[in-house]
């Protein structure tokens, strides 16, 4: 199956919430930013010495000038410096590092709590901590995301929060579903990029959301993910089987008419699909019609599998 | 005239300079691809309070003081962060360590354990999850993903597991989870209730986790119903509860009270629960046993 690449996170219908720090981290481009940064300045240093190499050349036919002298010695003061803080900070990051994994190991019970002969003074110790402690929340939140969480922020100095809803379908993560969410006086959607076929307001309504977020948010996100799937099964069927043809669908995707046509047996086989429950993302009722015999099954796994038993179908195999 | 033994002097040093230059530009590069190899892992790729405080530590920044408490003040912001995000999204994660296995300027891929728990049920799950930018934004991808839950549980889940595993539907097991995890607490809730209100008639003999909770009234200790709750996941990830009444009644108090009442009451119960639900049909039938 080809990869889909999703829409964009955010509509530009919406606004508000949709401009707040993003917690989905794009680790890639902030990486990419800062290795410039380190570029920059070693090209600051390189071009001085290269400078200086230029300038060297030009006075070897010439007595060595004791002011020569000076800048090669102020350029070796400035390399021992840039050497020391590089081996530090290697060092540091090690530190921290190895602090890292030992606090990794106490979460999980697998260690006692020991100490880990340091030898930097204790205030430097305490920073460290906190640095290999910051390291491991950042990682916690960045699962939080991963794993599907609703990414809550809270807006408007409690006054609200923004809650987004992921969704997936076969190991690819596809569209987000924003939702901005007053909590007082009462707790109200006020805002969301929810498609209008999917039915938010019955949802709240069914939902204990003034309790309880989770009881709306639950079954929405049963919901998006089952249209997902739904959606992403439909654009793949096409690529798998070129002799396909959509006669009918619905924006829902929960309903699917499809034609197949064999050149060879210039026959033609009609397969409905219908999704009556908008909670999966796998057909309730299946179809195949052909030359006036009817074939009709309960359940499939995936829509693709139903291409080839209309394969199978249209070979009498069925 | 000392001008000539001056400059072959200078000479020299100069050249021992040269030398000395392009030994410790040497080793800065060296250690310049360092650092850089080990800011690979982006958690290890320090900016903001973090980057102030690798410098303080390093003696290139004064203040060291103003560093540790601002650090400290954005730590406790990731603090408040977590226990929102852990309230919100009904699971608790205490461990996420992260390597990466390729970082180009496109493409990240990392491999990452998360483990924590729902409720009290352990989980550990590991996958790789790829980031790559393409023109239409960025592509994120879970493979090679890895379960493994609380060994007590596993039979419920092991076919809903297999095939988790298969279709690498991350997002769904968490949900499945905390869904299950929320009907075992609706479970435990009630037995609990129940056990509270009628202590004489009530008895959760494997505890408030367990499935099964005993009525019997205390003047006839042979004559046991029990309920059986279980919480059945499907394949598909679908949970089901199933409450169901079984009787454990001798032989002889059958024989002694032929009517249909007793020897029927596990088909008259699932009647009951069609139409009153969990909690209400099992309230009617506590209330039987101790007939009052």
């Amino acid at each position: 199956m080809t990869l889909q690449p999703p829409k964009s996170n955010t509509s530009a219908t919406t606004s508000g919430c949709f401009h707040l720090k993003q917690r989905n981290v794009h680790y890639s481009t902030q990486h990419k930013y800062s290795q410039n940064m380190e570029v920059a300045t070693t090209k600051g240093v390189l071009s001085h010495l290269s400078r200086l190499e230029v300038q060297k050349r030009s006075l070897k036919s010439q007595p060595q000038q004791p002011g020569g002298v000076k800048a090669l010695r102020a350029t070796v003061e400035a390399l021992l410096t840039q050497r020391d803080q590089l081996r530090a900070e290697i060092q540091t990051h090690k530190n921290i590092k190895k602090l890292r994994v030992s606090m990794d190991k106490q979460c999980t019970n697998e260690e006692e709590e020991t100490e880990e002969g340091m030898d930097e003074d204790s205030e430097n110790s305490n920073l460290l901590r906190l640095m290999a402690r910051h390291t491991q929340l950042k990682d916690l939140l960045h699962a939080h995301n991963v794993v599907g969480g609703y990414n809550v922020v809270k807006t408007r100095q409690g006054k609200g929060v923004c809650v987004s809803v992921a969704t997936f379908y076969e190991g690819v993560y596809l569209n987000t579903y924003n939702l901005e969410i007053d909590v007082k006086p009462t707790v109200r959607i006020s805002r969301h990029n929810v498609p209008p076929f999917i039915p938010l307001n019955n949802l709240a309504e069914q939902s204990n959301m003034q309790t309880d977020l989770r009881t709306l948010l639950d079954p929405l996100s049963q919901h998006l993910n089952a249209f997902a799937g739904r959606q992403q099964q439909f654009k793949f069927v096409k690529e798998l089987h070129k002799s396909v043809e959509v006669m009918e669908s619905n924006v829902l995707c929960s309903l699917l008419v499809l034609k197949f046509t064999v050149p060879r047996e210039k026959t033609a086989v009609l397969c409905s699909l219908d999704y009556t429950d908008c909670t999966r993302s796998l057909p309730t009722r299946v179809h195949f019609e052909s030359d006036g015999r009817i074939c009709l099954v309960q359940k499939f796994p995936r829509l693709y599998i139903t291409c080839h038993l209309a394969d199978a179908f249209i070979k009498r195999d069925l | 005239m000392t001008t000539g033994k001056m400059s072959n002097e200078n000479t020299e040093e100069a050249a021992a300079l040269q030398a000395q230059i392009e030994h410790l530009q040497a080793e800065v590069s060296a250690l310049r691809r360092q650092q850089k190899d080990d800011q690979k892992d982006v958690t290890f790729h320090f900016r903001g309070q973090m980057q102030n405080a690798m410098l303080s530590l390093c003696g290139q920044r004064q203040g060291d003081e103003k560093v540790l408490s601002m650090l400290m003040e954005e730590v406790e912001e990731l603090e408040e962060d977590l226990k929102l995000q852990t309230q919100m999204n009904g699971i608790s994660l205490t461990g996420c360590t992260t390597k990466t296995l390729q970082s180009s300027g496109r493409k990240l891929v990392q491999q990452l354990c998360v483990s924590g728990h729902c409720s009290e049920l352990l989980f550990q799950v590991e996958f790789q999850l790829s980031e790559v930018n393409e023109a239409s934004g960025c592509v994120r991808t879970i493979s090679e993903l890895n379960v493994v839950i609380d060994a007590g549980e596993m039979q419920n889940f092991s076919s809903f597991l297999s095939g988790v595993e298969e279709s690498r539907d991350l997002l769904l097991f968490f949900r499945t989870l905390r869904s299950f995890s929320d009907r075992c607490d609706d479970r435990r809730r009630t037995f609990q209730h129940f056990q509270e209100k009628y202590p004489a008639v009530v008895s959760l003999p494997a505890g408030c986790r367990s499935e099964v909770m005993h009525l019997s009234h205390p003047e006839l200790p042979g004559c046991v119903l029990l309920v059986h709750w279980s919480v059945h996941v499907s394949r598909e990830g679908g949970v089901s509860p199933k409450v169901e009444l079984l009787t454990k009644i001798p032989e002889r108090a059958l024989q002694l009270f032929p009517s249909q009442a007793v020897g029927g009451a596990a088909e008259a119960f699932q009647s009951l629960l069609r139409i009153l639900g969990a909690e209400a049909a099992l309230e009617a039938v506590i209330m039987a046993v101790s007939l009052s």
